[in-house]
C-alpha cells in the first residue's frame, strides 16, 4: 500500500476514529450493568465506592444491600424501599491499545489492530462523553506513546492520532520485528501511571503474556480496576483445511499441510489452552474479559458484552 | 525381439544420485501470508520456519514415482528396438553389355533356326541370345547394337524381358551398313563407365571387319582392359569371306585376350549356341544377397509410460489437495481454452508435408497434459491457495516474502517435459529411413507428348525442347532412382524402360521429335497405360505427364484408364498461362491428376522430384518406413527430468502425497 492510500479493513485513518464517536453509545464502563451483563454481580461490588450521589428510591428488591433500605419512606408507605445511589463520575480509564505486527493480521473483515483502534476510539468517546478522565498507552512492537488522562476532547484526539499513526504504520514487508516483550513494558507503565482508582483498560491480542505479565497485572487489581478486550481472528484457532499452505512471517516461512487433521485438531487445542488459561487467570483477579473478534462490527460486540438499553 | 541399440546408456541411470549430492537445495521463495502464530506452527510442526524461503520436502512415493520415470526415460534414450524378421535381397554384382552387329552381312542367310529352316544370322543370333537372356536372370544386361555407328538399345536394367523385346525390334542395317566394332567398344565403355559395381562383362559379336571405326578395336580394348572391363568376342559367319565381309578374327582375338576374354567362332547355330552355353558357365550368374534385419525403434513404448505415470501421479496429488480445498474458486472453465490454444501450433504445423507424426494420435495426450499443467499452475501459486480463506482486501496486505522463485522453476520444466514427451512419442519426421537396400526413391515415369503441337514456340526455345530441358534437370535431381521414358502422338511408344542410368533416357528424350513418331494424333491414355506396366516392372512409382493439350476425344479413355489405376499422376504443363492451359487443365480433370505449372526457375523440379520421391510405391507398408527422429529428443527429455532429483525441485501438487 502506498502511504496515504487507504484500504478499508486494512488500515485506520484518524477520521475513522473521529466517526466512531457516533457509535459510542449504548454502554457503560460504569458500574451500574444490566442483570446480564458479564460484568454485573462480580464487578460492582468491587468497584470503589458505593457512591455518593442519590439516584432514587424504590421497592426493595432482594439483594438489596439491606443497609439501603430507607426506613422512614418504609415506616411511611407500609412497603420496603430501598434508597439507589450511584458511584462518584469520577473516574480515571487508562487505554492499553495493541499495534504491534502481532496486531496486523486478519482474515475477514478486518485487522486485529483495525478492531483494536476502533474499540479504543468507542471507549475514548465513551469515556469522555461520561465526563471522565480518558488517557492512553498506545504501543507498538518499538515504542509506548503516552496520552495522559485528561477530560477534554483534545486528549481523546491525541489518543486517536497516536493510534491512527501507529495503526498505519504496520506493514507486512517493512521488517517489522514481533516483539513479545513489549506487553510487560507496557503493563509495566501502566502501573507507574495508573496509582489508584483507575479503570485499565487492555485492548490487545495477549502476546507476550508471561509470569510477569501475571504479576504485573495481579499489582494493578490490587488498587484499579481491569478490563481485558481480547482481539483475535477466528483462523487464530481454526486453521483452514486447505492443503499445503505457505505460512510467514519476517524471520521466514513455513510450509504446513493443513489437510492433516491431527495437525489442524492440535493447533485449535494449543489455542483454547492458552486462551483457557488467560482467562482463568484474569477472572481470577475479577478482570472481565471481552473478546472481540476481528469478524462483525466492533461497537456492536462491545455493546453486547457490555451493553444496556441507554 | 527386443534390444536396446545403445546398451551402455543404461549407465546413466545413477545420474541423478550425483544431482541429488552435488547441486544445493532449490530454494523456493513463495509468497506466504504473514501470520502472527508463525512460532506456535512451528513448535506444532517440530519445524524451524526457513530462512527466506523453503525447501520443500517430498515423500516416499514422490521418489518412487520420479526414480521409475527416470529409469523409464533412461530406457528410451537407450533406444529400444524390436528386431523384425530378416529381410534379404539379392544384388546383382555384375553389369553384362551385349554388343551385336546390326551390319548388312548380317543378312546372308547361312544359318538356320530350331526348326532347321534356313534363316538369316541375326535371326539366329537373335534366337541364340533370347535363350541366353532367359538363363541371365539377377544380372543387370544392357544391349548396344552397331553398324556404321553404335547405339545403346537398352541400358543396363534387371528387367530381362524387356531387352529381350528390345533384342527382337533389331532390324538389319538399323544403324547403317558397315561395322564399326570399335565405335561399339567405345560406347560400351563409356555406358560402363555409369555403372557401379565391379564386374563388367561385354560379349560382343559381329561377323566382319571393322570398316568405319574412329577408334581402332584392338586400342579400345585396351582402354577397355584398364577400366577392368572383360570383352568376350564372338565371330559368325564365314571365315574364308574376303572383302568388306571379312572376318578379321585375329582382332578379334586380341580384342579378347587384351581383357582377359574369350574369342570363339561359329559358322552355324549349333557353334553359336555352343558359344553362348560357355559364356553362360564361364561368366555364371552372380548375386550378392543381402540380408538385412530391420529394426523399428519404440523409446515412445517406455516414454508412454513414463508420461501416463507423471501425468497420473500428479493429477492424483491434485485430486487429493483439491479436495481438501473445499472453497470454491471461481473463474475456471475460460482460461482453460487459452491453454489449448496455446498448443495448437505444433497440431497444425503437422500437417504441412513432408513433416508429419507418425503417431498423431498421441498428440491428443497435449489435452490432458495442457489441462492438468494449468490447474497445477493455479495449484502453485502461492496468492491463489489463500483465496477464498482470506478476503481478498486483506490479503494484498497480508503476503509476504516477494515471490523471489525462478521464472523457469518446477513447474514450468514439468510443462516443458511433457510437451518435448508428447512430441517425441507422437513420432515427428520428415524423411524417410533409408533403406539397407538403397532402393527407397520409387521410380517415376515420364510420359512425353511428342506431336508438332509440342514444337510450338511460345515458350522458348520450344515447349518440346524445354520439356526435354526439364526432363534433364528433374533426372539430375532424381539421382540414381529409376525412371522411365514413354513418348506418343498416335500411337504410345516405350522408349527407355525404367532405369537408373538417367543419362540415357537423357539422351532419348533429345532425340525425340515429332518427325519419328509413326502415327500422327493423341493418344495419352495408351501412353499412360504404357508407363503403368513399366512403373509395374520397377516396383510402383507415380507418373509425370508433360503435355501441352488432350484432345477432347480422350477424356472418356483417361477416365478408363483412372478406374483401372491408382498411380499418382501429375501432369507437367509446358505452357504459358492462357486460354491453352486452362483448357488443359478441365481436360485432364478426368485423369484426377496433380497439375504443376512450367516454372521459369527449378521449383516445378524441385517440386516434382519430392513428390515422385515419396509416391506410394506398391508393395506393403514396409517399404515406406519413415525414421523416427522423435529419438533425438530423449536425451534432451532425460535433461529435463534431471533436475527434479535436486533436494527441493518438486511441482507443487506432489508435496501433498502424504
Amino acid at each position: 500500500m502506498k502511504p496515504g492510500t487507504k484500504v478499508a479493513g486494512v488500515h485506520v485513518d484518524l477520521a475513522d476514529l473521529v466517526a466512531m464517536r457516533a457509535r459510542a453509545r449504548g454502554f457503560s464502563f460504569l458500574p451500574r450493568q444490566p442483570i446480564h451483563s458479564l460484568l454485573a454481580g462480580r464487578h460492582a461490588s468491587k468497584l470503589r465506592g458505593r457512591g455518593l450521589n442519590f439516584e432514587e428510591i424504590r421497592r426493595y428488591q432482594p439483594g438489596d444491600d439491606i443497609r439501603q433500605i430507607d426506613w422512614k419512606v418504609t415506616a411511611r408507605t407500609r412497603q420496603t424501599h430501598s434508597r439507589v445511589y450511584t458511584e462518584e463520575r469520577e473516574r480515571t480509564t487508562l487505554l492499553l491499545v495493541d499495534q504491534r505486527i502481532s496486531m496486523f493480521f486478519g482474515s475477514q473483515d478486518r485487522m486485529k489492530s483495525v478492531t483494536a483502534a476502533e474499540a479504543a476510539a468507542l471507549a475514548a468517546w465513551r469515556v469522555l462523553e461520561q465526563q471522565d478522565e480518558v488517557g492512553a498507552l498506545v504501543f507498538d512492537d518499538a515504542d509506548i506513546v503516552e496520552v495522559r488522562p485528561h477530560r477534554s476532547q483534545s486528549a481523546v484526539m491525541r489518543i486517536l492520532g497516536a493510534v491512527a499513526k501507529k495503526n498505519q504504520a504496520l506493514r507486512v514487508n517493512a521488517g517489522i520485528r514481533s516483539n513479545p516483550g513489549m506487553f510487560n513494558e507496557v503493563l509495566r507503565r501502566a502501573d507507574r501511571l495508573a496509582g489508584h482508582d483507575v479503570l485499565l483498560c487492555i485492548i490487545s491480542d495477549g502476546t507476550g503474556h508471561d509470569d510477569e505479565s501475571e504479576r504485573l497485572l495481579t499489582r494493578i487489581a490490587r488498587h484499579n480496576d481491569v478490563l481485558f478486550a481480547f482481539v483475535f481472528d477466528p483462523l487464530e484457532s481454526d486453521l483452514p483445511d486447505a492443503g499445503p499452505l505457505v505460512f510467514g512471517d519476517v524471520g521466514g516461512q513455513l510450509e504446513v499441510n493443513t489437510a492433516q487433521k491431527k495437525l489442524r485438531e492440535r493447533f485449535r487445542d494449543e489455542f483454547e489452552a492458552s486462551r483457557a488459561t488467560g482467562r482463568d487467570f484474569l477472572l481470577r483477579r475479577e478482570t472481565p474479559v471481552i473478546p472481540l473478534n476481528t469478524i462483525g462490527d466492533v461497537a456492536e460486540q462491545v455493546r453486547r458484552r457490555l451493553g444496556s438499553g441507554r | 525381439m527386443l534390444t536396446l541399440a545403445h546398451p551402455w546408456l543404461l549407465a546413466l541411470l545413477p545420474l541423478p544420485l550425483l544431482v541429488w549430492w552435488l547441486v544445493p537445495p532449490y530454494r523456493e521463495s513463495r509468497q506466504g501470508l504473514v501470520v502472527p502464530f508463525l512460532g506456535r506452527l512451528s513448535a506444532i510442526l517440530g519445524r524451524e520456519p526457513a530462512a527466506g524461503s523453503t525447501v520443500a520436502h517430498a515423500n516416499a512415493w514422490r521418489w518412487l514415482v520420479l526414480c521409475a520415470c527416470w529409469a523409464l526415460v533412461v530406457v528410451a534414450v537407450a533406444r529400444p528396438q524390436v528386431i523384425e524378421p530378416p529381410v534379404t535381397k539379392d544384388i546383382p554384382v555384375r553389369d553384362m553389355l551385349l554388343a551385336v552387329d546390326l551390319s548388312g552381312s548380317m543378312a546372308t542367310q547361312d544359318f538356320t533356326d530350331a526348326d532347321g529352316n534356313t534363316v538369316d544370322r541375326l535371326t539366329a543370333v537373335k534366337q541364340v541370345l533370347d535363350d541366353f537372356l532367359a538363363r541371365r536372370q539377377g544380372d543387370r544386361v544392357g544391349l548396344i547394337f552397331f553398324g556404321s555407328a553404335a547405339f545403346v538399345q537398352a541400358p543396363f536394367t534387371e528387367d530381362l524381358d524387356v531387352v529381350r523385346q528390345l533384342l527382337d525390334e533389331a532390324q538389319v542395317r538399323m544403324a547403317g551398313p558397315r561395322t564399326a566394332l570399335g565405335d561399339a567398344l567405345g560406347l560400351s565403355i563409356n555406358v560402363f563407365d555409369r555403372s557401379t559395381v565391379d564386374e563388367k562383362v561385354l560379349i560382343a559379336l559381329t561377323d566382319g571387319n571393322d570398316t568405319s571405326s574412329q577408334v581402332p578395336p584392338e586400342k579400345a580394348s585396351q582402354i577397355a582392359r584398364d577400366k577392368g572391363i572383360v570383352i568376350h568376342t564372338v565371330a559368325v559367319g564365314d571365315p574364308k569371306a574376303v572383302g568388306e565381309d571379312a572376318l578379321d578374327e585375329v582382332t578379334l582375338e586380341r580384342v579378347a585376350s587384351n581383357t582377359g576374354g574369350v574369342y570363339s567362332h561359329a559358322s552355324d547355330r549349333e557353334q553359336l549356341e555352343a558359344i553362348y552355353d560357355q559364356l553362360d558357365r564361364l561368366e555364371t550368374r552372380k548375386v550378392q544377397t543381402q540380408s538385412h534385419r530391420p529394426r523399428h525403434d519404440v523409446y515412445w513404448w517406455p516414454l508412454g509410460a513414463a508420461m501416463g505415470l507423471s501425468l497420473a501421479w500428479l493429477a492424483i496429488g491434485l485430486l487429493r489437495a483439491a479436495r481438501h480445498d473445499r472453497r470454491t474458486r471461481r473463474k475456471e472453465s475460460r482460461a482453460g481454452g487459452g491453454a489449448l490454444a496455446s498448443v495448437a501450433p505444433p497440431v497444425v504445423a503437422a500437417a504441412v508435408l513432408p513433416f508429419h507424426f507418425i503417431r498423431p494420435e498421441w498428440l491428443l495426450l497435449l489435452i490432458p497434459a495442457a489441462l492438468l499443467w494449468w490447474r497445477l499452475r493455479r495449484h502453485a501459486d502461492g496468492r491463489q491457495a489463500w483465496q477464498g480463506i482470506i478476503a481478498p482486501h486483506l490479503l494484498d496486505h497480508l503476503l509476504g516474502g516477494e515471490d523471489r522463485k525462478a521464472r523457469f522453476g518446477p513447474l514450468e520444466w514439468v510443462g516443458l517435459a511433457w510437451l518435448v514427451a508428447i512430441i517425441a512419442i507422437a513420432g515427428p519426421t520428415w524423411q524417410h529411413e533409408p533403406s539397407p537396400f538403397a532402393d527407397d526413391t520409387a521410380a517415376l515415369a515420364i510420359v512425353l507428348k511428342v506431336t508438332p503441337s509440342m514444337t510450338t514456340e511460345d515458350v522458348q526455345p520450344s515447349r518440346l525442347e524445354r520439356a526435354t530441358q526439364k526432363v534433364h534437370d528433374l533426372l539430375a535431381t532424381r539421382g540414381n532412382a529409376r525412371s522411365s521414358l514413354v513418348a506418343y502422338a498416335g500411337s504410345a511408344h516405350l522408349v527407355m524402360p525404367a532405369t537408373r542410368d538417367g543419362g540415357i533416357i537423357d539422351n532419348f528424350a533429345q532425340a525425340l521429335d515429332p518427325d519419328i513418331m509413326p502415327v500422327a494424333g493423341d493418344t495419352p491414355a495408351a501412353a499412360l497405360a504404357l508407363a503403368d506396366r513399366s512403373l509395374a516392372d520397377a516396383g510402383g512409382g507415380s507418373i509425370v505427364w508433360i503435355t501441352d493439350g488432350v484432345d477432347d476425344s480422350q477424356s472418356a479413355a483417361l477416365a478408363d484408364w483412372r478406374s483401372g489405376s491408382g498411380t499418382d499422376l501429375r501432369v507437367w504443363t509446358m505452357l504459358l498461362p492462357g486460354d491453352e492451359l486452362d483448357k488443359l487443365e478441365s481436360a485432364v480433370r478426368p485423369a484426377r491428376a496433380d497439375i504443376i505449372h512450367l516454372s521459369a526457375d527449378d521449383s516445378d523440379v524441385q517440386a516434382l522430384a519430392q513428390a515422385a520421391k515419396f509416391a506410394n510405391v506398391s508393395g506393403d507398408g514396409k517399404d515406406t518406413r519413415w525414421a523416427e527422429s522423435g529419438y533425438w529428443l530423449t536425451p534432451l527429455l532425460a535433461l529435463l527430468l534431471l533436475p527434479f532429483f535436486r533436494r527441493g525441485w518438486l511441482v507443487p501438487a506432489s508435496r501433498t502425497g502424504a
